[in-house]
């Protein structure tokens, strides 16, 4: 496309810009001012009267306290496990899905699987909570039944991110596999008559056809997703904690609510967000330069 | 479609959104950025935030109606109350969010959270108003007073709420070890308690708490000797949790916790569970607020199990010392404040006042006449309805008298709940604890965690008592040895 | 042909396992809230029958004079924000997926970055006030008018639209807008699909914002009224909170028993959306293609 002049180009394309404006309308009022105003992090908040500029003081507060290596290691440590083991799942959920034929079996499957994600943590927690129960909950009746004995997995250090991981997964898997599922309807048919008239297998059909189509869906996801690295589930986490497992589940979400958002420290919140949106921009704007140099594919 | 029909759908879509968008917006606010009235037609408008109130609650709009009407009548105030809407649930959340906007109410209730906005300037010092008072002075307890000199800010003329452990009477009369419990509540005592319990079948264990053992320690710290949050030892103050006496008593925590007379899942239990299993006779005791929440947990008790399941208060475990808990005077964990910014202060005040005098404690304890309470041979008698849903929503003083005096038939609390409410007037003794300063106050919370963890890992036996040693250690690390200075330094 | 069958059949295990994981749980719940309360101690943790029949959870949440209108309140947030939210991140996703402009690198890294970073809640509340949104549903919906991340999620499927048929139309002489509304929504009907589900649930959910922004009760969505129901903190909340509430009545009620009756009555609405989305979710959206 040359460019023309600027003018011109307006006049041709005003369409587009049209089209363009209410978006972007949207985006300057309700969040380019806003995070304009995240310099509340460098601030004291006065409810009557100016604020006050303080610098780097809520974030030295927020870096110098010793939980904060803590928490930090946490949220790193869970992040990547919910990466590693979750992100996978839903990809193989919608493959699994799509080998069904088109009927009642299927729409339950679809049906059934997505409900999990209506729920709030609260409710799951409760859920998990008495499923995991060492007395009589549903996986350990099952662990008995193959002769093993009782494991409390909630106040276990060792086995809460699993927890944690595999609620979520139980939560999300069927949510997350409609997006794939979506992309993969988009697949043209004829694909896979060709490749089944040539004597392809169910799994080389996945293996040539399907899953390369998901990639670029998959690769836009993959990125987007490290730019909440530094979230790792408040909700979840919040509703799951207990004593024992303190140490090695609380994320630096749940540690700012505890000090700052209890005692209305909305600065100090604010300097946290910024440290979490800052990581994880880096995040996405790394690996999708990286990405695209690599595969061609990225984000955009 | 043909691509005409898809135009003209595309276009008729963008204007159906366009006017339902519309539609939306124009449920506009009436105006609520700007300053509220403060005087209609004559009369002067308080804001009020309470917990639990709206204009959308029929019984909190009867209330504040009646209390105009009062106000009216004894007072001569012509006074119009504007409720803030806040929804349940999330008060202390909301509230923030109104107060950090600059709407501050006239008067406001808080839960919490209310230190940061007396440190802007904001809350009304309100010790001379109190010092002015017609009645006010004279109903504050022991507590409020300590309260009120270190932090002016708030009001809450109420009994302390610490809890108390309960059990259900018919038990305790199955109980070979009742008596000695009752007579001399020693550790040894309780424990063979619950034990007996247990091996009775009543209960499949003997107490149980909800998430961690600050429950527990209302009945047992005392015993072991912790009995303020700074304890005296041979070179100046120590925190309680890292104490000897602390050891002690984690130790027999764990003993509890081993032998199932502690409920295996405590770490896990949510309240509500926690209250279920009392019902379901899972758990033996629980430990519960002295006053209206003792009245309801003996009520659920009686209409799950039978008139014979009311509820008896246990005294606290008795050894070094005994008392169910040293009360904190730093400040009052919740209350009434009036703004400072509010151009109707005094009049808030004088509404408070009212409240404390004889016409207005009769308002406030008893409700609305012929509907709550009935007089009856000369006695105050009170209805199903006031035991069903009255609540006072300010002042409780110790021991009211009203003009005429109310029926013994028909206390203000339960048995029970007035048993518990008097064990813990009775036991009351002042705290020594001090406000954490700002600087300290992550480094605090990481020092309360640490004791959280070691405690729980303790008691549920995954360390042994062993290591109190070396969480001690941790704990003047992570900045115990600064906080303990600044203690000995500040406490008297 | 066997071994066609057979991966057929460990795949069908496979997911229905998968859904009993799932199902379970769920059916729980449902169980619980049907109970007798005084009964519903007997139902396990996997239980799915229920003990003992009684509505009377149901009866104490319908009683509520809230109920009715904030359903009506939800549905009407929910399908006035869905269709906004779809509407303005197809436009949105189309101009940026499929067109170039001056600045769209600069646009999109913005766009990363409005995902990222979440402003405090005063920031919000005062941006919605100064706006006089308060008390107004426009904060409720306008909030996330356009997640980010959904639209490049968008965008990513509109990329994947063949350029041939975009060349034909264009030679056709089509327009822009033409082309969006013409070709880009009719060919990409499961993305929007799923995205109008995404937003729609998301919608329904809505609570935390809904208390904050909306003070008049008649303006409460669902979940509000209902979480009055699931107490936080002790039972004298509850007796406050709930007209009608007697300690006589309290003491027969089970919190476990109430507190899931209010999921099953926020999450039913949902489920019965379902069959409508599916139908989007079958073969042949691709047809009416060019033929390579």
């Amino acid at each position: 496309m040359r460019r023309k002049s600027s003018l011109k180009h307006l006049r041709k394309d005003w369409i587009l810009y049209l089209m363009l404006l209410p978006g972007m309308l949207y985006f300057i009022i309700f969040h380019i001012i806003p995070i304009v105003n995240m310099k509340l992090a460098f601030q004291d908040y006065k409810i009557i009267g100016d604020n006050v500029w303080v610098g780097l003081k809520h974030f030295h507060l927020l870096f110098s306290s010793p939980a904060f290596k803590d928490v930090l290691t946490n949220t790193v440590i869970i992040s990547t496990m919910k990466i590693i083991f979750i992100f996978p799942i839903p990809i193989i959920v919608s493959l699994l899905v799509n080998e069904l034929r088109f009927g009642p079996f299927r729409k339950y499957v679809q049906s059934i699987s997505y409900l999990p994600h209506f729920l709030s943590w609260v409710v799951i927690a409760g859920i998990w909570i008495s499923l995991l129960n060492p007395v009589d909950g549903g996986a350990n009746v099952i662990r008995n039944f193959f002769q093993l004995p009782s494991l409390d997995y909630m106040t276990s250090k060792e086995h809460i991110r699993w927890v944690l991981v595999y609620s979520e997964m139980w939560r999300s898997a069927g949510w997350d596999s409609i997006l794939y599922l979506a992309a993969i309807l988009k697949i043209n048919p004829s694909l896979y008559e060709a490749a089944r008239i040539d004597g392809a297998s169910t799994l080389q059909q996945m293996r040539y056809i399907t899953i390369p189509s998901l990639m670029s869906t998959v690769i836009t996801l993959f990125i987007l997703n490290l730019g909440f690295f530094m979230s790792a589930g408040f909700d979840q986490v919040f509703n799951l904690m207990n004593d024992s497992v303190l140490s090695v589940i609380d994320i630096l979400d749940t540690y700012v609510y505890r000090i700052g958002i209890l005692n209305g420290q909305y600065s100090y919140a604010t300097a946290a967000s910024l440290f979490k949106g800052v990581i994880g921009l880096i995040l996405i704007l790394g690996t999708h330069f990286l990405s695209k140099r690599i595969t061609g594919k990225g984000v955009w | 479609m043909g691509g005409i029909e898809m135009k003209r759908f595309a276009w008729l879509w963008l204007f159906g959104l366009l006017t339902l968008f519309l539609v939306a917006c124009s449920d506009k606010a009436e105006e609520e950025g700007s300053k509220p009235e403060t005087t209609k037609d004559g009369k002067t408008v308080l804001t009020i935030a309470y917990k639990d109130d709206g204009p959308s609650s029929e019984a909190s709009v009867k209330y504040y109606d009646a209390l105009e009407e009062a106000l009216k009548k004894y007072r001569d105030l012509d006074v119009e109350f504007n409720i803030v809407e806040i929804a349940q649930g999330d008060y202390a959340e909301k509230l923030n969010l109104l107060l950090y906007s600059g709407e501050i109410p006239d008067i406001i209730y808080f839960q919490g959270s209310d230190e940061q906005i007396a440190a802007q300037g904001l809350l009304e010092d309100l010790t001379p108003y109190i010092e002015g008072s017609e009645y006010l002075k004279d109903i504050l307890y022991e507590h409020n007073v300590t309260r009120l000199e270190n932090y002016p800010y708030l009001l809450w003329v109420k009994p302390i709420n610490h809890k108390v452990p309960v059990v259900r009477t018919d038990f305790l009369e199955q109980l070979t070890t009742s008596e000695s419990l009752l007579a001399d509540p020693t550790v040894e005592n309780y424990k063979a308690f619950f034990q007996e319990m247990v091996d009775k079948g009543l209960s499949e264990y003997g107490v149980t708490v909800a998430g961690d053992i600050a429950e527990l320690d209302f009945i047992f710290n005392r015993a072991f000797g912790v009995t303020s949050t700074w304890l005296e030892g041979k070179e100046g103050y120590v925190y309680k949790k890292v104490s000897e006496a602390e050891k002690s008593k984690l130790a027999f925590y764990a003993e509890l916790y081993a032998e199932g007379l502690l409920d295996n899942q405590y770490l896990t239990k949510q309240w509500d569970v926690k209250e279920d299993d009392f019902y379901n006779n899972k758990a033996g005791v629980i430990v519960g607020t002295n006053g209206k929440v003792i009245d309801l947990y003996n009520t659920r008790t009686k209409a799950v199990n039978g008139e014979s399941a009311e509820l008896t208060v246990l005294p606290s475990a008795k050894g070094v010392s005994s008392g169910y808990a040293a009360t904190s005077v730093t400040k009052e964990p919740r209350g009434i404040a009036i703004s400072s910014q509010s151009p109707n202060k005094n009049i808030a005040f004088e509404i408070l006042d009212f409240l404390a005098s004889p016409e207005g404690m009769k308002f406030e304890l008893l409700g609305y006449e012929g509907e709550h309470y009935i007089l009856h041979n000369g006695e105050i008698e009170l209805t199903d309805k006031f035991y069903s849903e009255w609540v006072s929503r300010f002042w409780e003083p110790q021991d009211v008298k009203f003009d005429t005096p109310l029926s013994s038939e028909t206390p203000l609390l339960s048995p029970p709940g007035q048993a518990s409410t008097n064990a813990i007037v009775e036991s009351y003794v002042a705290d020594n604890d001090f406000s954490i300063p700002e600087e300290y106050i992550s480094q605090w919370d990481a020092m309360e965690n640490l004791y959280k963890e070691y405690a729980a890992d303790i008691i549920t036996g995954k360390i042994s008592i062993d290591e109190f040693e070396q969480f001690v250690d941790e704990w003047y690390a992570a900045g115990g040895e600064e906080i303990t200075k600044l203690a000995n330094e500040t406490v008297k | 042909m066997k071994h066609f069958s057979m991966s057929k059949t460990i795949i069908q295990c496979i997911l229905f396992l998968f859904t009993l994981a799932v199902l379970i749980p769920l059916l729980n719940i449902l169980a619980m809230s049907l109970s007798d309360p005084n009964r519903v101690n007997e139902l396990s943790g996997l239980g799915v029958i229920p003990k003992g029949f009684s509505l009377i959870n149901f009866e104490i949440i319908m009683s509520n004079p809230f109920i009715l209108k904030s359903i009506f309140n939800s549905v009407f947030i929910t399908i006035v924000g869905t269709l906004l939210n779809i509407f303005l991140t197809a436009i949105t996703a189309y101009v940026l997926a499929r067109t170039e402009f001056v600045g769209k690198r600069l646009v999109l890294v913005v766009l990363i970055a409005i995902m990222v970073f979440e402003p405090s809640m005063i920031t919000e509340y005062l941006l919605m006030k100064d706006l006089h949104l308060l008390n107004s549903y426009a904060a409720v919906i306008l909030y996330k008018a356009i997640n980010v991340y959904y639209l490049f999620i968008l965008m990513r499927f509109f990329q994947e639209v063949p350029n041939s048929i975009l060349e034909a139309a264009k030679i056709d002489g089509a327009g822009h807008f033409r082309i969006f509304t013409q070709i880009m929504l009719p060919l990409s009907k499961p993305a929007l699909a799923t995205l109008a589900l995404f937003y729609g649930v998301y919608h329904w959910n809505e609570y935390f914002r809904a208390t904050i922004y909306l003070s008049d009760p008649n303006k409460w969505p669902l979940q509000v009224v209902l979480r009055q129901f699931v107490v936080t903190q002790d039972n004298t909340t509850l007796l406050k909170g709930v007209e009608g509430m007697t300690p006589e009545l309290l003491a027969t009620l089970d919190f476990g028993s109430l507190q899931s009756a209010t999921i099953v009555v926020a999450v039913i609405p949902m489920l019965l959306l379902y069959p409508l989305i599916l139908k989007y979710f079958t073969k042949g959206t691709m047809d009416g293609g060019v033929k390579e």
